[in-house]
């Protein structure tokens, strides 16, 4: 009772072989080490960008193009927001975000940058 | 010609074991690197003119952070004054008009502002719009407008003038002129509507964050209370100046550092007093308010921080409240019993009790 | 041999087979930890056997109805990824499976990943990169659903495949 199908061929091992390569390199590549801060950058509720901090090398810009315009900028270690249109510049102001929990955001362009990650302190929100 | 490697039943044991394994790795790989239960769900979005975070555990997570946040949206719906056909923005334009009915839930926030309105004799006052739409603080060029504006508009102001029927869920305002802003309750309000879908809801534990005003319901995975820092007042730092404990409840700031414009030489915040019209002096620079019900330490958060340190005792003490004072001489008074834990070395803490 | 009006209609059974399959599939709750939308492949059963014994041709018409019938029941997002997860991975197991002679294993493992990789670009595409996350992890769920799959149609094979000769 055979099909002409078989079940096995040593050909299939390519397939294996490569799934496994694909899910290692995608592992090492993709999955931040559990607890590496990373930055999350959003505009209208939808994720932009996720980086994580210790991976950035060179600082880079991220504008985020909008009714008003927000600029970001990564940096190892760190990210801010360092521009935008927006008249009240709290965005701007809140300065440099290095931790887990830190975030930036600016209401009027509905653009949001944080810190994600095991926070430290063990803090679960700030009010204020 | 076929090439086989070994009989058919072998061959297919191994596979059922090679996929087995695989499997396995993939939700060990799914534990340990999408820390989902651990370190929770989390969800963002923008409502109430605020950026909104939750954290949620357990299960059903993502369900119930979708429906808090139409929950969320659904409010800001009825009780923003600026959209319109919102149930206050009817409310306001029936002014000196009939009584209208509303929503039961907008019916529950008036009735708590007014009582906090009450408690507070004023000094929070949901029916400042004539006020705060004259400084306008949400535009983009807010400006002073001026003593004779204000004095015009003041009269206009008193939660006397709202009168709310909870049998029916009707309300009115007496005169025309007269208008309600829930600015100072609303995001309160929304940590409410959230923390109702948690509680109805499979998860194990949640926190809301609708800008500065938190709620948190249930437990953590690892069993810890809450911990909610408070920010520092003091523009330099963005870090926390101490570390507030909670099991249960909602947490409120009020800042003069929020909301502000400078015009010559004056520095003017948004925490108005509905009494005088103009920007509170209490000599405080924020306050914190805990209590069980969101709106209602949002609406104490604004009242205290008008009313000042010794006056705001008695009122917290009615209402089951208990709160955190920072006045402009970096002092830090807590009211009531809060379990508090100070990082900042730049203030001094004390203790009151109630 | 069959006529062509008992071929359409088979080819109809199958899509309908396979329709109800992916019904089954969506029915199942969500395992926490695992990113939305990985599934069991149930469906992938009728495709194989459609792409191995009955054609090219039909089998893509297979992926199609699939692919429509998302997109009538979960909106146009869900259609786009069935039907480009369905035609890539049936391209991809024909080809295997009659062309370059790999065995029900391999070639079953091979349509999971390259419809998981069809469903992830689209995914990508649509909303951000923030998706490409889930891919090893998908890598390793569409390799396990693709033995099992590969392991259904083993049992199933024979069988069918003499029902067919008569």
């Amino acid at each position: 009772m055979n099909s002409r199908f078989p079940l096995f061929r040593k050909r299939d091992l390519l397939v294996f072989l490569l799934a496994a390569v694909l899910a290692g390199v995608g592992f090492w590549q993709w999955i931040p080490k559990s607890g590496a801060p990373v930055a999350v950058i959003e505009q209208d509720g939808q994720e932009v960008r996720r980086v994580e901090l210790d991976s950035i090398v060179q600082p880079e810009t991220l504008i985020l193009e909008g009714e008003i315009s927000v600029t970001v900028l990564l940096e190892p270690g760190q990210v801010s927001i360092i521009h935008s249109d927006c008249p009240d510049q709290i965005c701007v102001n809140t300065g440099t975000l290095t931790r887990p929990g830190q975030c930036a955001v600016c209401l009027p362009a509905r653009v949001a940058v944080r810190i994600v990650g095991k926070i430290e302190s063990g803090v679960d929100g700030m009010t204020g | 010609m076929n090439k086989n490697i070994a009989p058919s039943s072998i061959k297919k044991w191994t596979a059922v074991a090679g996929a087995v394994v695989i499997l396995l790795a993939a939700i060990l790989a799914s534990m340990l690197l999408y820390p989902q239960s651990s370190q929770g769900y989390e969800a963002t979005t923008w409502a109430m003119g605020s950026y909104i975070q939750q954290t949620l555990y357990g299960s059903g997570t993502e369900e119930a952070a979708t429906q808090a946040s139409s929950a969320v949206n659904e409010l800001e719906n009825l009780i923003s004054w600026r959209v319109a056909d919102s149930d206050i923005e009817k409310l306001n334009s029936a002014a000196g008009a009939d009584w209208l009915e509303l929503d039961e839930r907008t019916i529950n926030i008036l009735e708590q502002a007014v009582s906090v309105a009450e408690a507070t004799d004023g000094a929070y006052d949901p029916t400042v719009l004539p006020i705060s739409s004259l400084w306008n603080f949400d535009s983009d060029e807010p400006a002073f407008p001026g003593d004779d504006k204000i004095q015009e508009f003041l009269p206009f102001v008193g939660y006397e003038f709202l009168r709310i029927n909870t049998e029916d869920n009707t309300a009115s305002l007496r005169n025309h002129g007269n208008g309600v802003d829930l600015g100072g309750i609303g995001k309160g309000a929304a940590c409410d509507a959230a923390l109702k879908v948690y509680k109805e809801s499979s998860i194990s534990g949640g926190i809301i964050a609708v800008g500065g005003s938190i709620g948190v319901y249930g437990e953590k995975p690892d069993g810890t209370d809450w911990r909610i820092s408070v920010r520092d007042p003091d523009e330099d730092t963005q870090d926390g100046l101490g570390v507030l404990s909670l099991k249960e409840g909602c947490v409120s700031t009020s800042g003069s550092y929020e909301k502000t414009f400078i015009e010559g030489d004056n520095t003017y915040h948004h925490l108005l007093d509905a009494k005088t019209g103009y920007p509170a002096e209490s000599g405080l620079v924020s306050v914190t308010v805990v209590h069980e019900s969101g709106a209602i330490s949002d609406a104490l958060a604004t009242a205290c921080f008008i009313l000042g340190l010794e006056d705001s005792l008695p009122v917290l003490k009615e209402l089951g409240a208990s709160a955190l004072f920072i006045d402009e001489e970096h002092h830090i008074t807590i009211a009531g019993d809060l379990e508090f834990e100070q990082i900042s070395t730049a203030y001094t803490v004390s203790r009151q009790s109630l | 041999m069959k006529s062509s009006a008992k071929f359409v209609a088979f080819t109809g059974i199958l899509a309908a087979l396979a329709v109800v399959l992916s019904l089954l599939e969506n029915l199942l709750p969500p395992v926490p930890g695992m990113p939305p939308g990985a599934k069991l492949g149930l469906s992938n059963i009728v495709s194989m056997y459609a792409a191995g014994c009955v054609g090219f041709f039909p089998a893509m018409a297979v992926a199609l109805v699939k692919g429509l019938f998302a997109f009538l029941t979960r909106g146009i997002t869900a259609g786009l990824m069935s039907t480009a997860g369905g035609l890539f991975s049936t391209l991809i197991v024909w080809l295997l499976l009659k062309k370059l002679r790999f065995g029900l294993l391999g070639a079953s493992a091979a349509g999971a990943l390259a419809h998981n990789a069809a469903q992830l670009m689209i995914a990508c595409l649509l909303t951000s990169s923030a998706v490409l996350y889930y891919a090893p992890i998908l890598v390793l769920l569409g390799t396990a659903s693709g033995i099992l799959t590969g392991l259904v149609l083993g049992v199933l094979l024979p069988p069918l495949e003499k029902l067919q000769r008569r």
